[in-house]
Order: C-alpha cells, then structure tokens, then sequence
C-alpha cells in the first residue's frame, strides 16, 4: 500500500466540517476514482491529500510515513497533480511549462539542467504532444492543454498521479483518449492514481476503487461495488440503469438516466 | 406602514429645506457685516496697473498687500517706509528677515504672511481680516483680481521681465501712494545709470567679454538667455554663456555643459547659501569645478543683497549693474566708487546712513576679497 | 512567438554587443566635444597607470564614466525588479512600485531635502523610507490574513496614496525658490549626481539585489502559476515571495534613492524582452538587465546631450515608454489573459 488517508476531517475557515472521517487506501499500480455531487468536496479531497490544503484532522500516510505539514514528505513519494485545465496568465511554451514539473528536483538557486530538459522531452513524448512542443500555451485548445498539465506532473517523475477532473471540457472521443492515456501510464510507468470524476461510465471501466463522497458519508470500496443503480440513486438522487455493453471480449458498461424530462 | 414612512420621509426633507434656507440667508446677512446703510464715500482716484485695468482705489491708501515676492521692497523704497505695508509673501518675509532692510525697517516684521502661500495661492478670508486698501497681484492672476473685487478690495497687476516693467511698476505704485516725486526720483536714478553705462558703451565695444556664468544653486540651476540677468550681464560688458538655453528665466543644466561653457566668471546669486569655497573646494558630488576657468583663477563671486536680493529686478538693480561692471571692467570703472553710491543711494531713498560693516555685508565683501569693492 | 535554440543565442549575441556599443558611444558623447581619438587615448592611459588632469580626462572619468555606470546599474535594477514583480504577481501590468517603494523613497528625500537641502541625509532617508513603506505594505496585508497577491496589491497602492499625499503636502509647504525646486528635480528622475561616491553606496545593493533574483529567477516561472500549482509542484510560494520581494524591494529603493522617480522601465522593458526571448524567466530575467541598461543609457545620453539645459530623465522615459506600451498591447494582442 503506497498510500492511505487515516480519519481526515477538512473544512474551509470558519465553515464546519466538509470532509469527515475520511478513511481510504491506495496500493501500486491501482487506480482510485472520487465520485460525488458539484460541492460535495471531491477537489478539496484532492488538495488535502496532496498537501496543498492540510487536514484539520487525521493524516495523509505515504508509505506507512506521515506527511509532515512542512510539505517537505511530498518530496519523498512524489506526487503528480493534474489540475483542471485552466487558462494561463502568461504564454509558456508547452516545453517551458512541461519543465516547471521537474521542479522538486531543481535546487533553489538552479535552473534546468540537460537532464532535466531531457526528462521534460521524455514526458512530451509519451503523452504525444511533441508537435505542439514549442507552441505558446495560450494557443492550445482545452484537450491540449489538459495534455500539456498531464505531462508537467509526469516530468516530476511521480509514484502517484492525482487528476482533477481530466476529462472535463474534452469532446468525447478526447476524453476517451485520456481514459487512455492514463490506463497507459499505470500499465508502463507503475503508476497509482487518483481521479476526479464526473463519469461513472469512466470509473467503472478505468478504477479498481471508488470513492463516493456524499453529504454526511461517503463510501469506498472495489468500484464494481461501489459503482451500483442503487448506490447511484443514493448519492445522485436520479435513476439509472447501468447496461453492460459486450464487445470484443471486453464488457463496457453504459449509463443510461431513467428519469422523465 | 409605509405610509408612515412617506409621510416622515417628506417631514425630513421639508425640514431640510428650510435649514437650508436658513443658512443661505444666515450667509448673506453675515457678508453684509453689519454696515450701516448709507455711508460716507472715501475720495477716490483710479489708476491704470501695468495690464491696462483701470483700477479705483482709495485716494489715501494706508494698508497694501503684496502678492508678488520681490514688490514689498519695491512699495517699501517709494514709500521710503514700510508700514503700509501690511501683508507680503512668506518668501519675501523670510529674505527680509536675513538682510538689512530688518535694520532699517522693523516695522514690516509685523507684517502678515500667511494671506498667500508659498505658491502664491491667496487665503481670502485672510485677506478679508487684513482689509487692505489694495492688493498687488501678478499679471497672470486675473482671477485673484475678480474674487477680491467681489470682496471690495481692489487690486493691481503688475509684471515680472524687463527693467522697463520694473520702472512702469515703479511709476504704478508712486501714483498708488502719491508719492510720485520719489517714485520719479528712483526712476531718474535708474535712468541716469542707463546713460552713464551707455557712456561707456564706446569703451566696452573695444574690450573683450568676459564669458559669465549665473548660477542660482548647486542644483546646477543657472541664468538662460531669457533673464534678465543676461541684459544686466550685457549692459556691463560681459556675456552670459548659458544664452543658448531658453524656456524660462532659470534652468537646470548638467557640470559637463558647464565644463563645455567654461566660464570664466562666476556669479553666485542669494537664492542659495551657496558660497565660492564650496566651488573652489569641489564640495558637491558629482560635480567637478577644478577645471574651470573662473575657479581656477578664483573670480567666483557672490552676488549682493540689500534690501532685496540683486538677483532680481528690482529698485537696486542700477548698483547690480553697475557692480557687475566692477567685476568684468574695473579698468573702465575707475571712476566709479561703488562704496560711495551705494551710502549715497541708500542715504537719498532711503534715509538710512550705511555703516561700513554694513556695507561690507550688503556687498559681501568679505567673500569676494579679490574685488577690493 | 516562436524561439528556437538557434535564433535565442543570435539575439543573446545582439544584446550583449548592444551593450558594449552603447557604454562606449555614451563615454564618447556628451555635451563637451571630445575628438573620438582623444578619448581613446585617455581610456587607454588612465588603464596603463597615467593620472590625466587635462579637461577632457577629467570629463571622460569623472562625469561620463561614473555616470554610465550609474546608467547601468539602474537600468538593470529597474527592468529586472519589474520583470520579477510581474512574474510572482502573475500580472503583466505590474510595476516595481506596485508595493509603494518608489512613493515611500520619493517621500524620504522630500523631507530630507526640506529639511537639510540636497546632500547625504536626504539619500538616506530615501533608502529608509523606501524599504520602510514596502515593509508597512507586507504588514498592512497580512491583516488581512494569509497575504495573498491580491491583499499586497492592494496595501501596495493604499500605502503609495499615503506617501504620495504626504509629498504633495511637502512640495506645499516647501520654499518655492531653493526647497521646491531642489524636490521637483529630484521627483523627476535624473543622473547628474552620479558619482564614485554615490555607486560605493549603492552600487553594492543593487549588484546583490540583481544577483539575488538572477539565482532564483527560474523559481518565478512556479510562482506565477499560481500559490496551489507551486504548492503541488512542491515549492513554497509564500517564501520564495518573500525573498524576491525583498531582493527587488532593495534593488529598487536603491536606485530611487540614488536618480530620483524614474518610471515605465520596470515596466516596458520586460514586455521588450518577453517579445525577443520569451516567458520564460530563466531568460527574461538575465535579457531584462540587459536591455534596461541599454536603454537606460540611451534615454541619458539624450537627457543631458540634446539640449543645454537637461531633460528630467522621468519624463523622457515617460514619452519614450507610454506609446511603446500602447504599440505592445496592439501587436500581442492574445498573448496574455
């Protein structure tokens, strides 16, 4: 197990509680999807376990350590995060930004070195985005974009890559090509992972856990489990039919909303 | 409910209206100042100031107020006394109270300085507590004259340029004061100054111009072709190196124009404490005097001050000259005893018997120890 | 905008070459002719050991030199604390008196020259004003919490109106013919107080100050992409902040102390650069220095050469840097969000 939150309780300042008695873990090579309703917490989750917020309560443990509140325990096992994405302030080339992931490993008073750029290359690679590699940020489309951040956390060499909603924004041939791309990096690089996301279609065909955060409880357990019409109908409040769609020896499940317009 | 609020809301606004109704005649009964309606009126007589107006004033004016900096001095010589004189810049107050008009003239340290400010910004209620005869105002403060009028107080412009301005101002205030003779007398002397210097003329044509430069401060401030330092340094027989800067009276320029320039005479004048061992002895930074011509042979010099500063036009400005022609020409000024006019000038238009530390101290002789003035 | 290896190192050799072109012609110029041969010759003397008192040595070592160097100095230090403060406020508009350093400076020197005219005491007013009001900026924020990039801005222009307040009422009550105008020269920005004197006291600050934010300028890359994605990239933004505010902070109250109010070079001189090496500040920073000192020298030569009386370098950079912005916001329009 490479990481585990044990009893986290979070709320913004002066707010009570948002998240409470969260508990979950998340071994190698596994990958972890975080559903719930708009405001029910799933970014702010994402942001406490990867230390940019801190727990009021309860710990984020990386391999069995502790991750201090110095942020310093992020470099131990580091994590990649995804975030949304967002538009820049200013025109980075894809390169340029790319690199700023290999930050961790830059000292303070460093700048890139061979090895760096060539690591930054390395991700642009395998995400695919070498042709756009020296076009300015502020001209790329979302899904570009979207690629662009992926590769940024990869350059960070990273055990662990945490997306927030990765295919948002993405038309839908785009967004299956970041289902994708992150089944892709688990398999080659052994990487964990944890996403945020809108689609239960995509967690049941990508996660090996789920999260499903709901107003006063949550649950987590193996997706298939979790992921259920009466689960969905709990938490969503609507009805769905879940219909497993064969093809090609896979079985790809469906959602279907049953509720009248 | 509501119509309870309509109906205190209109409550409020009629009373509103009527304090505000109030106060507005409140404001005027407190303008009129109580006179009594009908009064005797003051013999009169109008003059005409130096932008045309015709102005009506007092045919006795006892109490005069003066915006502009150097024309307190000036109202004090045609007056041959100061206590007319009841409000001045605080620029000036603080000139007259480093020279010698303070000895000669205590009565103006009671004068007020607080009805104009430093930008010549005028305080009307101020002015309103003074109540003065007349005000003298600049050229360019038309709108001063319309708001003093509006108060009852008349005001005349007077002009900053020329010697000519000067004499014309002169002339303004001696009518002001009914004190034409002496207003006359001081013109004749600057205009007998013109003609002795123009008898020189012939002799300075054939002699060489000493290149001069007037500097105002260590701020590099100095004497450009449009002052009326250039015509005091030309009638004299020099010539003002900075003549090629224009743009107002003085102006900044940097040491390596000055070391261009190469001066050799420097004029110091009293807008600054600046002194010529603070150029023989490279005091500031950033500057380099050691090259000059003029340090170099020593002929930095500090400029006079008597009742008002010589650096500018004023009732003096013949003995500036006339000194300016000492420095550069004292060979074609043998017969010129500065020491001697000026106990003369001093003596005649001022009543005041000059002693010789005072001279000393009016010439600044102790700084320029070179010209035996 | 596209950069590639190739073309950065011909701009970069273009920059540099600029530089030593535009240091030497500003020794050679000036309103004192000197015959181009003659000041080669006093160069070369004053190098191998021969003391020169002639005029033209004199003019060429002790005005002109120290003068250019000044040039440099605060050109640099102007255009690399602008493009630093653009970077950690992720706001391309931004000045290097956005936290009221220059305001807070402009203020010490007024009242040290009211009080005791043009000299040493004013000077150092300024420095501890200048550094005095950006520490009442990083205060007056962090009230407001956590000081985020926002509540800095804001204190920053509160603490500016203040200090700029205060100078109004100075100018009111200073003596309109040796105090005002001594401080409205000085307000207007201008070299001709440079001397070895003056670059022993700040020459050092500044070079620290440039050196300080040279080693952490690719750091501010992070920092611009906001607090959260620096925290996840496992920077601490709040202190690396920090840091650079205060480095830029000494730089910029060092040279306003020394030359006065000289603005939009902080500010125009970066968006240049950005145009010939790109965003990223591993390059902009080092191209900012030198491009703010080229320029630096340009505007001065035409400040005390153009005309007899010298032209407040303020406004000429003023005329020089308003319509170039407003050429910059017409030619990249999309550039920035």
């Amino acid at each position: 197990m490479i990481l585990e939150v044990k009893h986290g309780y979070f709320g913004y300042p002066k707010d009570k509680n948002l998240l409470q008695d969260i508990c979950f873990t998340l071994g190698e090579k596994e990958i972890m999807t975080i559903l719930g309703q708009n405001g029910i917490g799933k970014t702010t989750i994402l942001k406490c376990v990867t230390g940019i917020l801190k727990w009021r309560q309860g710990q984020t443990l990386i391999n069995g350590k502790s991750m201090d509140s110095s942020r310093k325990a992020l470099n131990q096992i580091p994590i990649g995060y995804v975030p949304q994405a967002h538009p820049l302030s200013f025109p980075y080339t894809v390169r340029e930004l790319v690199t700023m992931g290999r930050a961790r490993h830059i000292g303070v008073f460093s700048v890139p070195s061979g090895k760096d750029k060539k690591i930054a290359d390395q991700a642009i690679d395998e995400v695919g985005i070498r042709s756009i590699r020296d076009k300015l940020c502020t001209q790329l489309s979302g899904g570009q974009l979207q690629l662009v951040f992926i590769a940024r956390a990869l350059a960070g060499e990273p055990k662990v890559l945490v997306l927030d909603e990765p295919e948002s924004h993405l038309d839908f041939r785009n967004q299956f090509l970041i289902i994708k791309l992150i089944m892709r990096l688990v398999r080659e690089r052994g990487l964990s992972c944890i996403i945020n996301t809108h689609y239960p279609e995509h967690a049941l065909r990508l996660s090996d856990t789920t999260l499903l955060l709901g107003q006063n409880s949550y649950l987590f357990g193996k997706t298939k489990e979790i992921i259920t019409e009466k689960r969905v109908e709990e938490y969503f409040e609507i009805n769905v039919k879940i219909l497993p769609v064969l093809y090609q020896g896979e079985e790809i499940n469906a959602f279907v909303v049953l509720d009248s317009i | 409910m509501r119509e309870h609020r309509k109906k205190s809301r209109y409550h409020i606004s009629l009373l509103l209206v009527i304090v505000f109704m109030l106060s507005l005649a409140g404001c005027q009964s407190s303008g009129d100042g109580g006179k009594p309606a009908a009064e005797k009126k003051p013999e009169t007589r109008i003059v005409t100031d130096l932008v045309g107006n015709q102005v009506t004033i007092k045919a006795n004016v006892e109490k005069i107020a003066v915006v502009p900096i150097p024309w307190a001095t000036i109202v004090y010589a045609v007056d041959g006394s100061g206590k007319k004189i009841v409000g001045m810049h605080p620029s000036a107050m603080k000139a007259y109270q480093k020279n010698i008009l303070k000895v000669m003239a205590p009565e103006i340290a009671n004068a007020n300085s607080t009805f104009v400010d430093n930008n010549f910004n005028v305080n009307y209620e101020e002015v309103a507590k003074l109540k003065p005869d007349l005000v003298v105002i600049w050229d360019y403060q038309p709108e001063i004259g319309k708001k003093l009028a509006e108060l009852g107080i008349p005001s005349v412009a007077i002009k900053y340029g020329t010697l000519e301005d000067v004499q014309n101002g002169i002339k303004l205030v001696g009518q002001i004061l009914d004190q034409q003779e002496r207003a006359a007398a001081l013109i004749k002397y600057q205009q007998e100054t013109n003609s002795y210097l123009k008898s020189k003329e012939s002799t300075l044509a054939g002699k060489d111009k000493p290149k001069t430069l007037y500097l105002r401060d260590e701020q590099l401030q100095v004497a450009t072709g449009q002052s009326v330092n250039k015509i005091m340094i030309n009638t004299a027989g020099g010539v003002n190196v900075a003549d090629e800067v224009t743009g107002d009276s003085w102006k900044k320029v940097t040491m390596e124009q000055v070391i261009a320039w190469n001066p050799e005479v420097i004029i110091l004048s009293n807008f600054s404490e600046i002194l010529p061992e603070d150029l023989y002895s490279n005091k500031f930074s950033g500057q380099d005097w050691s090259k000059i011509e003029a340090v170099k042979n020593k002929k930095v010099y500090k400029a006079p001050m008597g009742i008002y500063r010589w650096d500018a036009p004023c009732v003096e400005t013949p003995l500036m000259i006339k000194w300016l022609g000492k420095v550069f020409h004292p060979e074609v000024f043998t017969d010129y005893d500065m020491r001697v006019d000026l106990k003369n000038f001093y003596q005649t238009y001022f009543n005041y018997k000059l002693t010789d530390p005072e001279l000393d101290q009016i010439l600044s002789s102790k700084l320029n120890p070179v010209l035996k003035i | 905008m596209i950069c590639k290896q190739k073309n950065l190192k011909f701009i970069w050799l273009v920059m540099l070459l600029s530089l030593v072109g535009m240091f030497f012609v500003s020794l050679y110029g000036g309103r004192y002719f000197i015959p181009p041969g003659e000041v080669g010759e006093i160069l070369s003397a004053r190098l191998r050991g021969g003391a020169q008192d002639s005029i033209a040595g004199s003019v060429v070592w002790n005005l002109r030199l120290p003068r250019t160097l000044l040039n440099v100095l605060v050109g640099a230090g102007l255009a690399i604390a602008g493009a630093s403060y653009q970077g950690i406020f992720k706001n391309p508009l931004v000045s290097p008196d956005v936290l009221g350093v220059s305001s807070g400076a402009a203020f010490g020197a007024a009242f040290g020259i009211l009080l005791s005219g043009v000299n040493q005491f004013a000077t150092v007013l300024a420095l501890i004003f200048g550094i005095l009001s950006v520490f009442m900026t990083y205060s007056l924020s962090k009230l407001r919490g956590e000081s985020s990039t926002l509540s800095l801005v804001l204190s920053g222009m509160i603490i500016s109106a203040v200090f700029s307040a205060l100078i109004s009422l100075i100018k009111y009550v200073a003596d309109p013919y040796d105090k005002l105008p001594a401080i409205t020269y000085w307000l207007m920005g201008s070299f001709s107080n440079a001397s070895y004197s003056n670059l022993k006291l700040v020459g050092v600050p500044i070079l620290v100050g440039i050196v300080g934010l040279l080693l952490l300028r690719w750091r501010i890359n992070i920092l611009s992409l906001g607090d959260e994605e620096a925290y996840s990239l496992g920077i601490n933004p709040v202190r690396t902040r920090l840091v650079i505010i205060a480095m830029a902070t000494f730089v910029t109250a060092s040279c306003v102390t020394v030359t006065g109010v000289i603005g939009w070079v902080g500010l125009v001189i970066p968006h240049i650069c950005r145009m010939l090496v790109g965003e990223d500040h591993k390059n902009l920073l080092p191209a900012s220095c030198i491009v703010g000192a080229i320029f630096m020298i340009i505007v001065d030569i035409i400040a005390r050469s153009a005309t007899a009386a010298e032209i407040p370098i303020g406004i000429l950079t003023a005329l020089v840097g308003a319509p170039f912005f407003a050429l910059l916001f017409k030619t990249s329009k999309g550039d920035w969000q």
